[in-house]
């Protein structure tokens, strides 16, 4: 390699390892910091404690919001996994020219500023009278969660091999239990995964559910209302649990998206590799 | 006499972009036969097979399944199997659960089940593989398990997509026998799509050739060979030399040319020519040995294109490359074919 | 393919018989990838319905306020222009859209500027580290949005990390507020939420470059700049602008990082917006302020997709 190449290679390396100190450092600190003992959120750091979380989760209102989070949580990646599955499912395997009209539908959350959905939500339901409600943040939250999962149960049902869910049907099995016995089986470590990304967006949405909440709180508008109010560890309690949260996902959806494609590749390429 | 086990009428398919993919396609199989779709990429031979298999609903015509219209039937309703060029068996079952897939959801009893999976390892010879998962076999063993996983739910007709096409040449042959075994010993109807004019010979009790969209030929594998009707056969199976005459092609096939060295015959001695006053000049471009015979290429300035020549390698010396030679045949040999339109 | 070694067979050929077409192309290749049925569409039907009824109807109702009378946390007839009229000739929405414009370019050019490096170096020079890094760059991704901006208010603010580390070092002598309730800090926070985005499109977009195009552009004697210049610069203008726009439209319409780290003059397009609906409840105004940045969004994305197909730049297509 010429020196030219290895400069580029040192001076890269130096780059892309500050902006990952400018990327992670912040989110380390403001988990470093929910265990400060004094109410202070610089340095010098005074010691551990643990003080924060007792009191975060002595909080009636913490609790009620970390139960309302996880419910919202739970109801979008089951309504995505449902829904968006079948969404996938219609878009890949019609051939028809208007799935391209459904495939631009289904990215549209992602498509328009958070701010616009949130609002055009909030007047929408405000026009027909519905209560701002949990339903109502369940509503927008599987909307913005939607096109990620989309995305990806898309792209995972394109790479099946299709002449499967043609020997399938040859074989006697209508297209529904074609997909329950010979489709499904092969994609669901990725469409799980794809849930747990659903999961974490629904944990981690503020925006749309600024508007369209009523009374009710979710851990991100339980940090919100703190921002407000006064900064000290506790907000740096509940940002760490979120981070925690979020990451054991991304760990758990990355693993299965892994796990899934090295399965799938290491079928076809025993079948077909053994050829020449 | 039964009804035929398929019959193809009129059965014609374009998709939107306009050509037709197929025209008019009239073919009748008889039970037990062994009919071989042949040609080349494009002709539209898979289509057919897909379309017989319910893959496809044609634009035009329909097909008949022992007398019964199944044209608009969907492939999991109809009695026919399919064996894919690539195994297609399933990734997440082992072996036993593909073979039984087709009878499970044709709910036969589990007892029965057993029993015929057993019975179909042993009709393509791979007993003890019932528990072998799907992704630990080899390319024959797994296009041996799909043809068992086909015939396991005893189709009236077997349709096979170019099956030998992606396996090892000698494992390819192989199968060549497998094939012809298994459609004795189980007398069902086959119907068999390949490019590869040797197999199609070797297998086949028809041969149907196809060129862009439409039958050419139909016969048997010797009328096709020895007595084609069209210079495309002619030239298709076996690469006959195509010489052009007045209104049409004269064929030549490349085991009946006979190459004299010039010198040779001018120096008056070997080289006997066999009475024909039929003979062109020529020089010797390449020479391959091919064991059995030397496969020759000699350019003749009277043709459009080299001519192609087999001899047998006993029984002389082979010529020398850029050799002149004298290029002879028996005429009772050489057939002329019209012009293909 | 080879034909079987029987006695005489020459090998089979597509074929090359006198008067033959130019080769047919491969109909029977694309006549199906699966089972295909139009009805299968239906499946997408109840996904589609939930989008159209939440989403894209509340829009057009949105855009309907915009040309309607206010009212008191609602809307009346007649139909006006006079929403759009008031907000273009405020000098309050051009102060808000100028601010906007800025925090929105800013991240914008930022983000992608630090991103095509990271991921260059990450293609070409990372080895085995690849995809740990691209690990740690998507999980920064996924933490929270407003857990981030909380992250800069604490380390930028007057008692922040960064003042104290400063102090500490020597550097200043007291507490600057330099650094909090201004654009900077906004554009900060900013860049952090989005280069993660930006440096996953980019990653794939050098994906499919292989080495071996940038060493056969070195050995054609190409120097550095010439092969950014012919080779990768084309390859990637694509990803680049459409990660530029995409931010843009991110960066522009936040009303969080306003309100949190800007100053009284920093406030944006956004944030009035949001204020509309939920405290002044002139819903017309708001909505018409809307109408405008979307109009405004449309118009990039038009330009960009335009501009792309115009150079040419959105029909390369890999050959191998």
């Amino acid at each position: 390699m010429s020196a030219r190449l290895r400069h580029h290679g040192v001076a890269g390396a130096v780059f892309t390892a500050l902006v990952l100190i400018f990327l992670l450092v912040p989110l380390i600190i403001v988990a470093l910091f929910s265990l400060h003992s004094s109410p202070s959120l610089t340095f010098p750091f005074k010691g551990f404690s643990t003080r924060w979380y007792s009191e975060v989760f002595g909080s009636e209102d913490f609790r009620e919001s970390l139960f309302n989070s996880l419910k919202l949580a739970l109801a979008t990646a089951a309504f995505t996994l449902v829904f968006g599955t079948a969404a996938a499912y219609g878009v890949t395997r019609s051939g028809s020219r208007m799935s391209g009209v459904g495939v631009a539908i289904f990215m549209l959350p992602i498509t328009l500023p958070l701010l616009f959905v949130g609002i055009a939500l909030l007047i929408a339901l405000r026009r027909v009278g519905i209560e701002l409600s949990l339903l109502t943040i369940l509503i927008g939250h599987t909307l913005i969660a939607f096109p990620f999962f989309f995305m990806i149960a898309r792209v995972a049902l394109e790479r099946l091999d299709p002449m499967l869910e043609e020997a399938a049907a040859d074989l006697g099995a209508s297209p529904w239990k074609a997909f329950r016995k010979v489709t499904l089986p092969q994609v669901f470590p990725i469409l799980l995964g794809a849930a747990a990304l659903a999961f974490m967006v629904s944990l981690d949405e503020f925006v749309v559910t600024f508007f369209v909440s009523g009374n009710e709180t979710t851990l991100p508008l339980f940090i919100f209302s703190r921002l407000r109010t006064t900064l000290n560890p506790s907000i740096n309690v509940v940002s760490t649990l979120l981070m925690a949260t979020t990451f054991v996902l991304f760990a758990f959806a990355f693993v299965m998206a892994m796990w899934g494609e090295r399965k799938r590749a290491r079928r076809a390429g025993n079948l077909m590799d053994v050829t020449e | 006499m039964s009804d035929a086990a398929l019959r193809i009428e009129g059965v014609g398919h374009s998709y939107q972009e306009g050509d037709p993919v197929l025209r008019d396609i009239d073919l009748e199989l008889a039970p037990g036969e062994f009919l071989t779709l042949l040609g080349p990429s494009g002709c539209g031979k898979t289509t057919l097979l897909r379309i017989v298999g319910g893959f496809i609903r044609p634009t035009e015509g329909s097909v008949f399944l022992n007398g019964e219209d199944v044209t608009r039937v969907p492939p999991h309703k109809r009695r026919v199997n399919l064996v894919f060029q690539r195994a297609a068996l399933f990734p997440h079952l082992d072996v036993y659960d593909n073979l039984a897939f087709g009878l499970k959801l044709a709910k036969v009893p589990k007892g029965e089940i057993d029993g015929r999976v057993r019975e179909a390892l042993e009709l393509v010879r791979l007993e003890g593989l019932a528990h072998r998962r799907s992704g630990e076999l080899s390319g024959g063993q797994a296009q041996r398990v799909a043809l068992a996983r086909a015939l396991i739910n005893r189709p009236e007709v077997l349709l096979l997509d170019e099956p030998l096409s992606a396996l090892d040449l000698r494992i390819r042959q192989e199968m060549e026998g497998e094939l012809r075994r298994l459609h004795r010993e189980t007398d069902t109807t086959f119907v068999f799509v390949t490019h590869d004019q040797g197999e199609a010979l070797a297998l086949s009790d028809r041969i149907a050739l196809f060129d862009r969209g439409a039958i050419a030929e139909l016969g048997t594998p010797r009328e096709i060979y020895h007595r084609p009707t069209s210079a495309l056969t002619a030239r298709f199976v076996g690469d006959a030399n195509l010489m052009p005459v007045d209104d049409g092609w004269m064929v030549l096939r490349q085991e009946d040319v006979v190459l004299t060295e010039a010198s040779a015959v001018a120096a008056g001695n070997g080289g006997a020519t066999n009475g024909s006053s039929e003979r062109l000049r020529g020089t010797v471009r390449d020479i391959g040995f091919r064991g059995a015979g030397y496969a020759y290429v000699v350019e003749c300035p009277e043709l459009g294109e080299p001519l192609k020549a087999e001899v047998p390698s006993e029984a002389a010396q082979p010529l020398p490359l850029g050799a002149e030679v004298f290029v002879t045949w028996d005429p009772k040999v050489a057939r002329v074919l019209p012009k293909s339109s | 393919m080879s034909s079987t070694p029987a006695p005489v067979q020459p090998p089979s050929v597509d074929p090359m018989y006198p008067g033959a077409p130019p080769d047919l192309p491969p109909a029977e290749a694309r006549s199906t990838r699966g089972p295909k049925n139009r009805r299968n569409l239906l499946a997408a039907a109840p996904a589609a319905a939930y989008l159209v009824a939440f989403l894209v109807i509340p829009v057009v109702v949105l855009l309907a306020y915009s040309v309607l009378t206010a009212g008191f946390f609602t809307v009346t007839g007649p139909l006006t222009f006079d929403n759009y009229k008031d907000a273009l000739q405020s000098n309050l929405t051009w102060e808000l859209g100028r601010n906007s414009l800025i925090v929105g370019g800013a991240t914008a050019l930022i983000s992608v500027a630090i991103a095509i490096p990271v991921a260059y170096w990450l293609r070409y020079h990372a080895g085995r580290w690849q995809m740990p890094i691209m690990f740690l760059i998507a999980l920064s991704m996924f933490a929270s949005y407003l857990v981030r901006i909380y992250a800069w208010r604490t380390i930028l603010g007057t008692h922040g990390v960064l003042n104290t580390v400063l102090m500490d070092l020597g550097i200043i002598s007291h507490p600057s507020s330099l650094f909090i309730f201004n654009q900077t800090a906004i554009v900060i926070a900013m860049v952090h939420i989005s280069v993660p985005y930006v440096m996953l499109v980019m990653f794939a977009a050098f994906r499919p470059i292989e080495p071996r195009y940038l060493e056969a552009a070195r050995d054609l004697g190409g120097g550095s700049l010439q092969r950014w210049r012919r080779v990768i610069l084309p390859l990637i203008a694509g990803p680049a602008i459409s990660s530029f726009i995409f931010i843009f439209v991110l960066a522009s319409a936040d009303f969080v990082t306003p309100q949190f780290l800007g100053g009284p003059g920093d406030a944006m397009l956004g944030l009035n917006i949001s204020q509309e609906f939920t405290a002044s409840g002139n819903w017309a105004a708001g909505a018409a302020l809307s109408g405008i940045m979307l109009v405004a969004y449309g118009l990039c994305f038009l330009i960009a997709a335009v501009g792309l197909r115009l150079t040419g730049l959105n029909k390369i297509r890999w050959t191998t």
